[in-house]
């Protein structure tokens, strides 16, 4: 019984995520590029960029910071959802992300990074742990504010000083902005969240 | 009677020399220099400035054939739509390529130079040019049966003229603003036929066409081969810089921000489950 507490509370999809992040990092730059988002062949029929393009980074210190961060969230996350649910939810959240961006970001060719999802999962745990009671709501209120006021401030070009990105690729805050109301969305039709375990 | 004989034979002579006027000159150039259409009347050897070359992808790019004298007698500006139409597909599958424009001849002015050349960059609002430069020959000689044009009907069913007609296209990319030849790619033919002399010009117009075609058919691997050695080779050449558009690339990074919010997050949560142990 408390192995299968304990399996539940592993964050499995989050790390195998992670991990295939941080693995194509270091994957031959064909595969990257075959797997990244690229516009033109993702309209020219190569839907699989709509998925693979958020497990792919531009450089490791790229792929450690948005993996890290998914890791990080997995872990409080994963836990409340279920393991199943969150790996359905980024499954069809990634796409979504991927086609925000299609549509709103005609001239921008390439994308890569999971930060995207990381937004997406940061989300969801703000509104699970909201509805679950697992945490004092005036913290989550203000952690969701500042998550709100980061994408406004990519959206205004304020970087807040670290950056894992290369000097020639811009921040794609759209991305960041659909997997937020990707994560809001994914849990407006769920009537009540697993409670927190505490 | 001698004065008509010699008069008969005069005429005989004309109508032979008037026959042999019929068939067609025995070469027949076109020709379309990039050398004569960028460095006009140049008389000194161009200079080069060291300048470098900044290229910012995806690089707006123009294609256009050189203006040359003659290239209307054998294409039409629809079959040389079609022709640039190829070579555009040839630039489209790059991923450091953006729009691609085709520059109807009408706006290149023979031998207007670089300077005509900013003015159409300009107007079709392109980085990079890649110049369709050409060079047409066509050979005519007879074979034994144009003997046989004697009999009048020979001269509409008997394929006594012959023609080769050998083509040279050459593709030459310039940055407008350094004026740097970036690469180039050649293809060249050669189609021969046979055509009775009634449907000689017809028959020589058709393969100067064909000719064309299969010349830009065989520039097309080559053009594809140097746009992909071109990006690896300026990679280790100072004189050229590239640096994307803003926007060109964009990622999905977590940044200090969304790792100190998560941090928290977390360390709020294994906080509150520590104190409930």
């Amino acid at each position: 019984m408390a192995s299968a507490a304990a399996r539940a509370d592993l964050p499995l999809a989050s790390a195998a995520l992670a991990l295939a992040c941080l693995a194509l990092a270091c994957a031959p730059s064909a595969l990257i590029e075959f797997m990244a988002y690229d516009r033109p062949a993702t309209l020219a029929g190569q839907v699989w960029r709509l998925w693979s393009g958020h497990l792919v980074h531009y450089s490791m210190r790229h792929a450690l910071a948005d993996a890290g961060v998914l890791f990080l969230i997995g872990t409080v996350l994963e836990p409340l959802l279920g393991t199943w649910r969150l790996a359905f939810t980024l499954a069809w959240g990634a796409p979504l992300i991927s086609l925000t961006l299609l549509l709103w970001l005609p001239e921008m060719r390439q994308y890569r990074g999971a930060s995207g999802l990381d937004m997406m999962m940061a989300a969801m745990a703000l509104i699970v742990l909201w509805r679950g009671g697992g945490l004092a709501r005036p913290w989550l209120a203000c952690l969701g504010g500042l998550l709100v006021l980061k994408i406004a401030c990519e959206a205004l070009g304020i970087s807040p000083g670290f950056a894992s990105l290369p000097e020639d690729v811009v921040v794609a805050w759209p991305a960041h902005l659909s997997g937020a109301a990707c994560g809001f969305l994914s849990l407006l039709c769920r009537n009540r969240a697993r409670p927190l375990v505490v | 009677m001698r004065t008509f004989k010699g008069m008969l034979i005069a005429l005989c002579a004309l109508v032979l020399a008037g026959c042999a006027s019929m068939t067609p000159g025995n070469s027949v150039k076109q020709t379309a220099s990039v050398v004569d259409y960028l460095y006009p009347k140049a008389k000194d050897v161009p200079v080069m400035q060291a300048t470098v070359t900044q290229l910012r992808p995806p690089v707006r790019v123009g294609i256009a054939f050189v203006p040359g004298g003659g290239w209307g007698n054998s294409l039409t500006e629809e079959q040389k739509m079609k022709l640039l139409g190829r070579v555009k597909a040839a630039f489209s599958k790059h991923e450091y390529i953006g729009s691609i424009e085709i520059i109807p001849s009408a706006y290149m002015r023979p031998q207007g130079g670089f300077d005509n050349l900013d003015q159409v960059a300009r107007m079709f609002n392109v980085e990079v040019v890649a110049l369709l430069s050409y060079d047409q020959v066509q050979f005519n000689d007879t074979n034994a049966l144009a003997v046989l044009y004697w009999t009048i009907v020979g001269a509409y069913i008997v394929h006594g003229d012959k023609y080769d007609v050998q083509t040279m296209v050459d593709a030459s990319v310039f940055d407008v603003k350094s004026r740097k030849l970036l690469f180039r790619a050649p293809g060249s033919s050669q189609v021969k036929g046979n055509a009775s002399m009634a449907g000689f010009s017809e028959a020589s117009r058709a393969a100067q066409t064909e000719g064309y075609n299969q010349a830009v058919e065989q520039l097309i691997p080559q053009l594809q081969s140097e746009l992909d050695g071109f990006r690896e080779r300026i990679k280790g050449d100072a004189s050229f810089q590239v640096a994307n558009k803003a926007g060109y690339k964009g990622g999905g990074a977590a940044d200090g921000w969304m790792i100190a919010l998560v941090a928290v997050l977390a360390a709020l949560v294994y906080g509150k489950r520590r104190r409930a142990r």
